[in-house]
């Protein structure tokens, strides 16, 4: 699928548009890269340079006292998403099951309808409604 | 044996249909909490929460309509801006490097990255980076430029609708690019080489035989960005200023419907809860007419043909 493929005949009109759009295609690529060089780049040097065993295995010091670290923070981390999947994965895995095994009952459209509506949308809709 | 077989069948599918009942039960328990806790303020104000402009808790003046406006703008910069791109993205990846599959599978990787990054480091690369940088290099040009224009006339700080856009661009671009790069990898070869064998140029075939077979999924995978523009929140709240305002001007601080609920709610009482949790039902009501509305046209596109999105 090269240039050479394209008859001599072809006209101008359809060559330039044809350039033109590889150059806005790359030009996009290049748009939606760069954002994610400039994070990266930006967490790991900024971010990296502070990070070392004594920060990731200390605890907060009060304000204004030198040192400590995130140890709280991390623990608090895995625990809540060892918990999270422990109880989400049996019943995630089994519903997606059920839906593409028994992809045409009247269930599983209602039901995988609606975990499209809980997908990605609901963030703060469960904050609001556990903490009632 | 047979029977003992069919017997474990049976268990199984009434332990999956039970999964499956339980995202049900999940949505209809959410839903019915959130009208529960909202109905003090829908009793009080009526439909008139909807359209009302002023939101003074102090004083029990509610409206919803700054931070409803505020989600639909920044979601509307987000799909004009990132949707182009990534588009140009996934033909990039899947037309451009078809005979470089190791590059292109290297590059789509690199954009499934941006979509593994928390939302939190988005909102704060936004505050210390992209605020600042957005409002010296393109808001200040736009504003002394095209200052005529009411979308461009403010004064710029840097937080305020046109950042929170640019993030949530940003952030749905690897959503929108990795669905669609699946799905125009899947159209067939055969769609393709029909264009070439009638002579037509690398874009000709793009255009003309690949994305219109591939308009179902492409959709889908808008839809999802949408969803993800809708209902983000940490990093829109860190960048767009905090303020209800209902203004053309994209150089306002505004306010979303998520974060208002992010920022305030943990310190509201009563009725001022109350009207957070009624903009929650809000948030939620419109997250399932954009997928209502979704399934429905893409039943009416696809009539006859199975497609899974």
């Amino acid at each position: 699928m090269t240039k050479s493929n394209l008859p001599a005949s072809i006209s101008l009109w359809r060559k330039i548009v044809d350039k033109l759009m590889t150059i806005l295609v790359v030009v996009a690529v290049v748009l939606a890269v760069i954002p994610l060089i400039f994070i990266l780049g930006d967490v790991f040097i900024r971010g990296g340079s502070a990070i070392n065993i004594g920060f990731l295995t200390h605890l907060p010091t009060a304000p204004n006292v030198a040192g400590g670290g995130i140890a709280n923070a991390l623990v608090g981390s895995f625990t809540m998403v060892g918990l999270a999947a422990l109880i989400s994965i049996p019943i995630g895995v089994g519903a997606g099951i059920f839906f593409s095994e028994w992809a045409t009952s009247q269930l599983s459209t209602v039901s995988s309808f609606m975990n499209d509506v809980l997908t990605g949308f609901l963030q703060w809709c469960w904050d609001c409604s556990f903490s009632l | 044996m047979q029977f003992k077989l069919l017997r474990g069948d049976t268990i199984l599918k009434i332990l999956l249909a039970a999964a499956a009942l339980f995202i049900i039960g999940l949505l209809v328990a959410l839903a019915v909490e959130l009208y529960l806790g909202a109905s003090a303020s829908i009793y009080k104000f009526g439909p008139a929460f909807l359209i009302g402009s002023k939101w003074i808790p102090s004083q029990n003046i509610l409206g919803a309509l700054p931070f409803i406006y505020g989600t639909l703008l920044t979601s509307a910069i987000a799909i004009i801006i990132g949707l182009p791109i990534s588009l140009g993205v996934a033909i990039f990846i899947s037309e451009k490097l078809k005979s470089h599959q190791t590059f292109g599978y290297l590059l789509g990787t690199i954009v499934d990255l941006l979509a593994a990054v928390p939302s939190v480091i988005y909102g704060l690369w936004g505050i210390l980076i992209l605020a600042p940088l957005l409002r010296d290099y393109v808001e200040k040009p736009l504003h002394n430029s095209l200052g005529f224009i009411p979308l461009f006339s403010g004064t710029p700080y840097g937080f305020n609708f046109f950042t929170a856009g640019i993030i949530l661009a940003i952030m749905i671009i690897p959503t929108i690019s990795a669905v669609s790069i699946d799905v125009l990898n899947a159209v067939p070869n055969s769609q393709r080489e029909a264009m070439y064998s009638l002579g037509a140029t690398e874009w000709e075939v793009t255009q003309k035989s690949v994305l219109p077979y591939a308009r179902s999924g492409i959709f889908g995978a808008f839809i999802l960005g949408l969803g993800r523009a809708v209902g983000e929140t940490m990093a829109v709240t860190m960048v767009i200023g905090n303020i209800p305002t209902i203004t053309a001007n994209l150089f306002s601080p505004g306010y979303t419907l998520s974060s208002l609920i992010a920022n305030e709610f943990g310190e509201s009482s009563g009725l001022y809860e109350s009207a957070i949790i009624e903009i929650g039902l809000i948030l939620f009501l419109v997250a399932l007419l954009i997928n209502v509305f979704a399934r429905l046209l893409l039943w009416r596109m696809t009539r006859g043909t199975q497609v899974k999105v």
